[in-house]
């Protein structure tokens, strides 16, 4: 579903991503950790087409974001960290901005924004001013307007921040369903207990450079993610 | 921490100056040169027109020996001129800037916040008010007789007049944020209220001449009147003059206005400041409205230029002037025809220069429309979601063109149409002038755009400053004015060898082939720019 393969970004001379490979086949989960400043979302970006990169090749279900950005973008979703949008919209206008971008016909649409919306609670609120949104209803609604189009690949950064347990736990569910109907999900988190009950598979990154991957057990083995994660960060 | 929240603020509004906002480095000292020379040019400019206007009133007040009356009368257009311009940005500059929650939450006294913000009003405030007292003051002191004291209590005045008029911003500022946190179609309220304001200023401006004739004419009555009905100018006016009891008085005014309204500002700036923006609605059916991508980006940008007045109200006021001057040439079509026929008698030509004369006044209006210009600015911290859309920064140059073009082709079109009718130029003529507003329409809408892409700013922490306080702007703008006029000159120059409709149909087609290579440029090379900021 996802091919990373020798993925150069740099910033000036500062190499942020130094030579990162990665494969995420469908049905999988795969965790994306490290520290702050290690990568991470310079990865994502660069995954989502928002960054331009300068070495290697990044494929989405044998697509190019490189040669064919737009044919990626319509596979995908992306969901930042910190989730800025159109604060002159309502959050039902801009669900509607989402899905007429990616034609999502109305039946459709109307049936998933019920869904979803409902989900998290969040019907109520969607013909207000995103102007109006707390962090964790911005965020919410950010994630809807992801799974509006049901994208193939999903790419997350920190997406549990801001959200209330019972939206995690929606969320939580829904990233299964994903991988369930054969997409795949790709985020970054710091809480390294989610990612250790979720993911399928993890990566590491530290300073820009792959220190580890694999499955969970691979990567893992007897202890604990933490522990892991601690000892190669150390 | 004070004079570090000041100069933070300031850096903010010139940081063009000092930093390249397309490669977001700091600029060459002769770069930084530039900029200032370019300022200052352009005040100078500003300057010497208003330098003129004081010769218009002092030529007779001064020689009448009512010095005093002479600067009521400059002082009343400074005020006029400093506080009506800024009212929308002392508004967002006081309530709307993207910090005011970070500095909040930092051990920072909010009063401090507020003169910060005020300490920036009173900056614009000098610059706006001083651009018309320094002149006014000058004329005074070359054509008039002043004493010494005379001219330290005139340049003690540039900075007094320019507390007043941020008392006057600062209180309709703080109406107009709370009008608005009571309202639900919040932006086109603001917007009409402004237009009530520009119809005034207008208004004014229009018949500045005829209104300080009728003023001079009555000058010992108009003296009285302000002396009893509006005595603070009464005692600016003395205070400019040399009076230093007037002087005092005036001081102790103004100081004492702007302690109150610092005072009553204080009092609500953290609520109003931290109010939630948007009003809640009731749920309401959830309605899908289902389009194409290119229809889904028209849109967004609608919503976008219609959610901010700052942004309608700089870069849409012509759309909204154009159909009103329409309808005011067909009312006073009488009217019309008849100055054009005293001109006739005067110039026999001026009617075969009529179509270009249409031209003219539609453009110069619809040039005021640089819709195009900021929006990709504005786009900053959202940018994320075009990139990661499936949109190409093509679809999304073509959406912001569009708008741009769609928004004033309908009332430049009809202005031009009504104006040619009271003209009562031929078919051909008015369709010629259509034509050619359409195409300059274009051209500018494009060139706005261009503008755009190669010098965006997405660092902006208040709308106002991609909107208002942008070299863009100033370039569209002049753009927009530069045009229209040397066409009208190349057309006064060109009567012997073309007809003005020939020149209008070459003309026009030189600026449809600009905006066509424009569109092109932004199809391509500034598609591909857009994509990769």
């Amino acid at each position: 579903m996802l091919k990373i393969d020798h993925f150069t970004k740099s910033y000036g001379d500062k190499k942020a991503v130094d030579d990162l490979s990665l494969h995420i086949l469908p049905g999988e989960i795969y965790g994306f950790i490290g520290h702050n400043g290690a990568g991470k979302t310079t990865t994502l970006k660069s995954v989502a087409g928002i960054m331009q990169f300068d070495q290697g090749e990044i494929l989405v279900d044998g697509v190019s974001m490189k040669k064919e950005p737009m044919a990626c973008k319509k596979k995908i979703a992306y969901i930042p960290d910190n989730p800025d949008l159109y604060d002159f919209m309502t959050g039902m206008q801009y669900l509607n901005f989402v899905g007429n971008v990616f034609g999502v016909d109305a039946q459709q649409r109307r049936e998933r924004v019920k869904e979803l919306a409902d989900a998290f609670e969040l019907t109520a609120d969607l013909n207000q001013s995103i102007g109006s949104y707390s962090h964790g209803m911005k965020q919410k609604l950010a994630i809807i307007a992801a799974w509006l189009h049901q994208p193939k690949l999903i790419l997350m950064d920190e997406p549990f921040v801001g959200l209330d347990p019972k939206a995690s736990h929606t969320l939580k569910g829904m990233m299964r369903q994903v991988c369930d109907r054969g997409g795949a999900i790709f985020f970054s988190t710091h809480v390294l207990e989610v990612a250790e009950k979720l993911c399928d598979k993890v990566a590491i990154i530290k300073g820009g450079r792959l220190i580890r991957s694999g499955t969970m057990e691979e990567v893992k083995g007897d202890t604990s993610l933490e522990s892991v994660f601690l000892e190669l960060e150390g | 921490m004070l004079k570090t929240l000041i100069k933070k603020q300031y850096m903010e509004c010139f940081r063009s100056y000092f930093i390249n906002p397309k490669t977001g480095k700091r600029r060459t000292k002769w770069g930084i040169f530039g900029m200032f020379v370019f300022f200052t040019v352009i005040m100078l400019f500003l300057a010497a027109m208003f330098f003129g206007m004081s010769f218009l009133a002092g030529d007779t007040l001064l020689s009448l020996g009512m010095d005093w009356l002479y600067f009521v009368l400059m002082g009343v257009a400074a005020i006029f001129m400093g506080a009506f311009g800024s009212v929308f940005n002392t508004y967002a500059t006081l309530y709307l800037s993207k910090d005011n929650e970070m500095l909040l939450a930092m051990p920072i006294a909010p009063a401090k916040i507020l003169v910060t913000r005020m300490s920036l009003v009173y900056g614009m405030s000098l610059m706006y008010s001083g651009i018309v007292w320094i002149p006014a003051v000058c004329y005074a002191w070359i054509f008039g007789t002043v004493s010494t004291q005379a001219v330290v209590f005139d340049i003690a005045l540039i900075f007094l007049i320019a507390l007043f008029v941020t008392v006057i911003t600062c209180a309709l500022g703080w109406v107009v944020a709370l009008v608005v946190s009571r309202m639900k179609n919040k932006s086109f309220f603001v917007v009409l209220i402004s237009l009530v304001f520009f119809c005034g200023y207008y208004y004014v401006c229009m018949n500045m001449m005829s209104i300080l004739q009728k003023l001079l004419l009555n000058a010992a009555a108009l003296g009285e009147g302000i002396r009893v009905w509006a005595n603070v100018l009464y005692q600016l006016g003395m205070a400019a003059a040399g009076d230093g009891k007037a002087m005092a008085i005036f001081t102790g005014i103004t100081l004492a206005l702007f302690a109150a309204s610092f005072f009553l500002l204080s009092k609500s700036f953290l609520r109003i400041a931290t109010r939630t923006q948007g009003e809640r609605k009731k749920v309401g059916k959830l309605t899908v409205k289902s389009t194409g991508v290119s229809a889904a980006l028209l849109g967004r940008e609608l919503k976008r230029f219609t959610s901010s007045p700052i942004y309608m109200l700089n870069c849409g006021l012509g759309i909204f002037l154009l159909p009103v001057l329409a309808v005011f040439a067909l009312v006073k079509r009488e009217v019309l025809e008849a100055v054009v026929g005293g001109l006739g008698e005067m110039l026999p030509w001026i009617g075969d220069v009529l179509p270009m004369a249409v031209v003219v006044i539609v453009c110069l209006c619809a040039g005021l429309n640089a819709v195009s210009t900021p929006s990709v600015s504005l786009e900053g911290k959202y940018l994320w979601i075009l990139r990661s859309l499936p949109v190409s920064g093509r679809m999304v140059l073509s959406a912001k063109l569009r708008l741009h073009v769609l928004l004033n082709l309908p009332s430049g079109v009809f202005a031009a149409v009504v104006l040619g009718i009271c003209l009562k130029l031929g078919a051909v003529s008015i369709l010629l002038c259509s034509l050619w507003t359409v195409a300059f329409i274009w051209l500018t809408g494009a060139f706005g755009l261009l503008l755009g892409v190669l010098r965006p700013n997405f660092q902006w922490t208040s709308e106002a400053m991609p909107i208002k306080q942008s070299m863009n702007m100033m370039l569209s703008i002049l753009l927009g004015f530069a045009l229209p006029i040397l066409a009208a000159v190349g057309c006064g120059l060109s009567r012997n060898l073309f007809s003005t409709d020939w020149y209008l149909g070459l003309t026009g087609a030189l600026l449809a082939l600009l905006g066509l290579s424009v569109t092109l440029w932004l199809d391509t090379r500034g598609a591909a720019r857009f994509d990769s900021l």
